[in-house]
């Protein structure tokens, strides 16, 4: 009898690592179906970016072509132009702190104010309209500093991607049942990444970027944008990864069978999770979508 | 065949196969044994037989747990006395016990007198040996084994045998003595024994013992199940723990294979990711840089096409380059007037985030009284004349208006949520015909005194306090709820038709609260009210 109780125990025992082993394998496979999702995205994504590059090249080409044979009748329009522009504008009115000139096309604005406007600086990694305007930036000036800004995105990018580590959800993210969830939704599965503290990594091509930045635009404009470009980044860029954070993306199942998609953060600023749902509406430019694009995963719409 | 196997095999291929010979093999065995210690018992053939047919059904249906005992003899010795003393009364047996008394001591008796004295006695001092003592009798008297044969089946030598079989005739013969019998030498006490064991069993009792075992229904019991735990029950310690790290092994080790797998599949598909990463954001990056390649071409095209040059013009020219090109001599910039609704025109404060760091934020462009910031005064180009017109009539419509919505608001004050915290609720009605109207004047206004395109500017860039504040000037029905939360700060819900939000003071950037509100906020925790907004409006 104790042999067939040692046995039956043995078999218990053996049941209970099998329940706990299976569940463990049941992780790892929701992870790979999801890892393997993300593969085929980003697979579409190469193959796509290809074919847009091409057809970009291609287009620029005939374009360029173009331009060549619309490059005398330019240049008679823009003599015209010259000519007719060449107006003296209204001058500032100091008893108006520079006036607001009726018919022009501009109002004057003292510098001393321009720390006091609130703008958006780029989109879709380029500056804006209107901060190359606000700083009277020349078509050079304005292509320096896109190349400046768009070399330490790239660094910054490429840091990111090598130091980044696929992980397990962190506590709580994934939970069947536990209305104690940090999110108070029920997610079902998720794709995280941790990304360490990358303020070392970056910290020479953040001094670059401001370096050129003054080279480009002189002490008085680089003082003034620099502070707006550190928040930019620190707002839209994590502070180009200053503090370590674990990012992801959440599935939670709905009644009709479908699953919303939720972004979610861990860090300093966030505490132990911060989710926000993801919808069609998303904009393109956001972080959110970078990192959807990054982990390869489909954002509902686009 | 059967003959020659040992008990504990014939059992096994009983139990296993089911085979009948090897149970008729046992019974032959053991029959004169089991026999001759019931007739010993019982005095009587018939009940003798009835009770060896009983031993041996007993043998069938309890084989599973005999396959491991060390002597079927001992065991079916043990079998026959018990169940012999369940045929003999007890009073029947005190009663011989009585008649025996009676004789003890008397006289000395003979080696016959011996046996058909000490045989009902017998087997209780049997009974008392120890077990391999018993064991060594039964196989030398009662089996009729040789010494040689008695030592194979205890694992002895022939001599030791021996030894054996004469201590444990010195030991019957010591019992007996206690007893009150006289009794002779071992060699006496010998034959006698072999006397005693020497009954002739009834012909066909060998048959009949083992066709009422096999009838009794037992062997049918003997199926799928038995078997397995008579392989168990006969398993060795080591065997045994070799069942149970093959018991775990199997299914364990299959799942642990398979989560090696999906382990490793996993990263594979994170370095295949890694590379898929890489490779995407450097494709996409070209992909980019050849699209904003194509729209500066794009651009160029477009202004070296007469007359396409001023629908199409994102970019400034070459013209627009020089005019508003920064001139570091120059204490002002020109701002093109195309790109003002991009720009918000107000000081900044700072507060401390979560993690310890500070972060900007801007005000609102008019202050709670109404008043145009500095920035934006500079930006519309007022001269000071405008500038306090400008602050004057602002003033006076905030105070006409919050006048207006106070008139349907009503303030009332109760525990949040029935809880322990305090709230301050003003439910505002909607009164859109009076709001529009004291818009349209307010616009009027605004208008004479700084022209259209000015006035333009400045309902652009107010626009979000003109929604914030007042509400859209009363178009919808509102409810302000302050809540004094003594762990997260004072807290403001703001419930319309279109929905609730709920944050904290300070998340509102400075945006003023209606006056009764800001009272009440005030009255409950001043000190909080600046504790985060670490900046004031510069001074132009």
């Amino acid at each position: 009898m104790k042999k067939i109780l040692i046995i039956a125990a043995a078999c218990g025992l053996t049941f209970c690592l099998w329940l706990h082993q299976r569940h463990l394998l049941q992780e790892v496979q929701v992870q790979n179906e999801r890892l393997a999702a993300a593969a085929a995205v980003l697979k579409e994504r190469v193959s796509r970016a290809d074919v847009a590059r091409q057809t970009a090249e291609q287009k620029l080409a005939d374009l360029r072509r173009e331009l060549g044979s619309h490059k005398a009748n330019a240049s008679d329009v823009a003599s015209r132009d010259a000519g007719a522009e060449l107006t003296p504008p209204a001058g500032p009115d100091a008893s108006r702190q520079g006036g607001w000139p009726a018919n022009a096309a501009f109002f004057y604005l003292p510098k001393q104010y321009l720390t006091n406007v609130s703008y958006k600086l780029l989109n879709g990694g380029q500056l804006t309209d209107e901060a190359a305007a606000l700083f009277g930036m020349s078509a050079a000036e304005r292509e320096a500093t896109d190349k400046a800004f768009d070399e330490l995105v790239d660094q910054f990018h490429r840091v990111e991607i090598q130091r980044m580590e696929q992980v397990a959800p962190p506590a709580g993210w994934v939970t069947t049942g536990d209305s104690s969830a940090p999110s108070g939704v029920q997610f079902n599965s998720a794709l995280t990444y941790h990304i360490p503290d990358l303020t070392g990594d970056i910290d020479s091509a953040r001094t670059a970027f401001f370096d050129q930045l003054q080279q480009t635009l002189g002490p008085s404009r680089a003082q003034i944008i620099a502070p707006a470009a550190s928040s930019f980044l620190g707002q839209n860029m994590d502070d180009l990864g200053a503090g370590e954070r674990t990012i992801g993306f959440a599935w939670e199942p709905e009644s009709d069978g479908t699953q919303s998609l939720w972004y979610a953060v861990a860090d300093a600023v966030h505490g132990e999770g911060a989710f926000q749902r993801v919808d069609a509406n998303l904009d393109p430019n956001s972080q959110i979508a970078y990192y959807a694009r990054l982990f390869g995963v489909n954002v509902p719409g686009q | 065949m059967s003959n020659s196997l040992p008990d504990d095999e014939l059992l096994k291929r009983y139990l296993k196969d089911g085979a009948q010979d090897a149970f008729a093999a046992l019974v032959q065995r053991h029959l004169a044994l089991v026999y001759g210690v019931a007739l010993r018992r019982l005095h009587d053939p018939t009940p003798a037989q009835e009770v060896t047919q009983k031993v041996f059904i007993t043998l069938a249906r309890q084989a599973v747990w005999l396959t491991r005992h060390s002597s079927l003899g001992g065991w079916l010795y043990r079998t026959t006395l018990n169940l012999a003393q369940h045929e003999w009364r007890a009073d029947q047996r005190r009663r011989k016990r009585e008649e025996i008394a009676l004789e003890l001591g008397t006289c000395m008796k003979t080696d016959e007198s011996l046996l058909s004295t000490i045989t009902p006695l017998l087997d209780e001092a049997m009974l008392e040996l120890r077990t391999a003592d018993r064991e060594a009798l039964l196989l030398r008297f009662f089996a009729n084994k040789s010494l040689r044969e008695v030592g194979a089946a205890l694992g002895i030598q022939e001599d030791a045998a021996q030894k054996r079989v004469s201590k444990a005739l010195d030991a019957l013969g010591e019992r007996f003595r206690q007893r009150g019998f006289r009794v002779g030498g071992a060699a006496a006490l010998a034959l006698a024994l072999q006397q005693s064991s020497a009954h002739a069993v009834p012909a066909g009792l060998a048959l009949s013992a083992t066709q009422a075992a096999m009838t009794a229904g037992v062997s049918a019991s003997l199926g799928g199940l038995t078997m397995p735990i008579v392989k168990i029950m006969s398993l060795t310690k080591i065997q045994t723990a070799v069942l149970c790290v093959s018991i775990a092994a199997l299914p364990l080790g299959y799942q642990w294979h398979a989560l090696g797998n999906a382990r490793s599949m996993n990263e594979q598909f994170a370095a295949q990711l890694q590379t898929l990463r890489s490779e995407a954001f450097a494709r996409e990056r070209g992909q980019a840089r050849a699209e904003r390649r194509l729209a500066l071409a794009q651009s160029a095209m477009s202004q070296s096409t007469a007359g396409q040059r001023a629908a199409a013009r994102t970019k400034p020219s070459r013209q627009d380059e020089k005019l508003y090109a920064w001139d570091e001599n120059s204490p002002y910039v020109r701002v093109p007037k195309q790109v003002l609704a991009q720009l918000r025109f107000a000081p900044f404060g700072t507060r401390v985030r979560r993690d310890g760091k500070t972060e900007q934020y801007q005000l609102p462009p008019l202050a709670a009284d109404g008043s145009p910031q500095p920035p934006l005064v500079a930006a519309l180009g007022l001269s000071a004349d405008e500038a306090d017109r400008l602050r004057a009539l602002c003033q006076s419509e905030f105070s006409q208006f919050n006048e207006l919505a106070a008139s349907h608001s009503q303030l009332t004050q109760q525990p949040f949520a029935g809880g322990p915290m305090q709230s301050a609720i003003l439910d505002t009605a909607a009164f859109p015909d009076e709001g529009a109207q004291f818009r349209d004047q307010f616009k009027d206004q605004v208008t004479a005194l700084l022209g259209p395109e000015r006035a333009d500017a400045f309902w652009q860039q107010d626009s979000p306090v003109f929604s914030e504040l007042f509400n859209n000037f009363g178009a919808n029905a509102r409810k302000l709820e302050l809540i004094n939360n003594p762990q997260q700060g004072l807290e403001l819900m703001n419930a319309t038709a279109g929905g609730a939000s709920i944050g904290s003071l300070s998340q509102r950037n400075g945006m003023p609260l209606p006056p009764q509100l800001q009272a009440v906020a005030d009255a409950w925790s001043a000190p909080q009210a600046g504790q985060t907004d670490q900046s004031a409006p510069p001074s132009p």
